[in-house]
């Protein structure tokens, strides 16, 4: 009798360790503007964040580079679709913009997106902030820092 | 599997646990007919061990959640912004009631020794039953207030708690568990029979 109750122990335990290690996230973000990869002449006023369920914004980190920005922004106990965090006068760069939201199922689901501001450069995939403002004068140079990259 | 995720998997199971005592145990108590006392105050110290385990669990689990949120180390768990913001989701309100549940484990020892003495026996009776139930729902509700099940439809989120009480019933209140605490409840029907 106690080893079939020690073996439904055991069963029902096992469901509950391996059922509970994976957790497939419904929360994702449905739109950002500026919009991931996207190139702007000027900066935005607002960072705009849209999800696909209402979710609690819990950290939006703007870089450029390893600098981080200071922004207006605190963690909300407030649930919606859509933020827009306020954004100071950006100098030309890339930057990477790293959220994270607590969604609807209480789990945290995080993201990076990354916008240009500035004018039209050769830029590569690791372009920086002194490529973006050489860039137009420079694209020999931009071209041997990419290659430098790899 | 990070820490924090390891952390929430073994205290949702205690949580698990700690809810099978309490609900196994109440469920055990009603079939006790001639009540005994030392069976009967077994299975109270029983529930009440369940039940303080439950509470520490329960504010563990919560601690948890926000060290896992945070993603700031041992010290992000104690981050009130992150904390504040918790407690306002419904994580939080699953937290907030299983701690009523598991606190109002302690009024079912009161009303049993009330139903000892008192002639009002139905009174009585009828409290306990009333207690119980309100802590079947604190207890069982919150399996269905947040993670994945939250997103589920209205019968699986009904259905989901409902499965839990059983559980409970079965693993909290089978002979198993009762048979560590030396207690037999077929005996207790059969002294019942004298």
């Amino acid at each position: 009798m106690k080893k079939r109750s020690l073996f439904r122990l055991l069963c029902v335990l096992s469901l509950t360790v391996f059922g509970t290690n994976y957790s497939f996230a419904h929360t994702a973000l449905s739109e950002a503007t500026p919009a991931d990869g996207a190139m702007v002449m000027e900066t935005p006023e607002n960072l705009q964040l849209s999800f696909n369920e209402e979710v609690r914004l819990l950290k939006a980190v703007v870089t450029l580079g390893e600098e981080e920005i200071e922004i207006d922004f605190t963690p909300s106990a407030t649930a919606s679709k859509h933020f827009a965090v306020a954004l100071p006068k950006l100098e030309h760069g890339r930057y990477s913009v790293a959220w994270a939201v607590l969604g609807a199922d209480s789990h945290r689901v995080e993201g990076n997106l990354s916008f240009m501001v500035g004018m039209m450069g050769h830029q590569g995939e690791h372009g920086n902030a002194e490529n973006a403002v050489h860039g137009h004068q420079t694209g020999h140079d931009d071209t041997h820092q990419t290659s430098h990259d790899h | 599997m990070s820490p924090w995720d390891l952390a929430s998997v073994v205290l949702k199971l205690l949580t698990l646990l700690s809810t099978a005592v309490v609900l196994g145990g109440g469920f055990s108590l009603f079939f006790l007919a001639p009540r005994e006392q030392k069976m009967e105050t077994n299975i109270l110290s029983y529930m009440l061990m369940g039940a303080g385990t439950g509470i520490v669990v329960t504010v563990l689990f919560f601690l948890a959640q926000i060290g896992g949120v945070n993603q700031a180390g041992l010290s992000g768990v104690f981050d009130i912004q992150i904390g504040g913001i918790l407690a306002q989701s419904s994580l939080g309100y699953a937290c907030g009631l299983r701690l009523l549940g598991f606190t109002s484990v302690f009024a079912i020892p009161l009303l049993t020794a009330w139903y000892n003495v008192t002639a009002n026996k139905t009174s009585a009776i009828v409290c306990v039953v009333l207690v119980y139930s309100f802590i079947v729902l604190l207890l069982g509700s919150p399996f269905s207030l947040y993670g994945h099940v939250a997103e589920l439809g209205v019968v699986a989120r009904l259905a989901i708690p409902l499965h839990v009480v059983a559980v409970s019933w079965w693993i909290g209140g089978g002979s198993f568990v009762v048979d560590r605490f030396s207690i037999s409840l077929v005996t207790g029907v059969q002294n019942g029979g004298r």
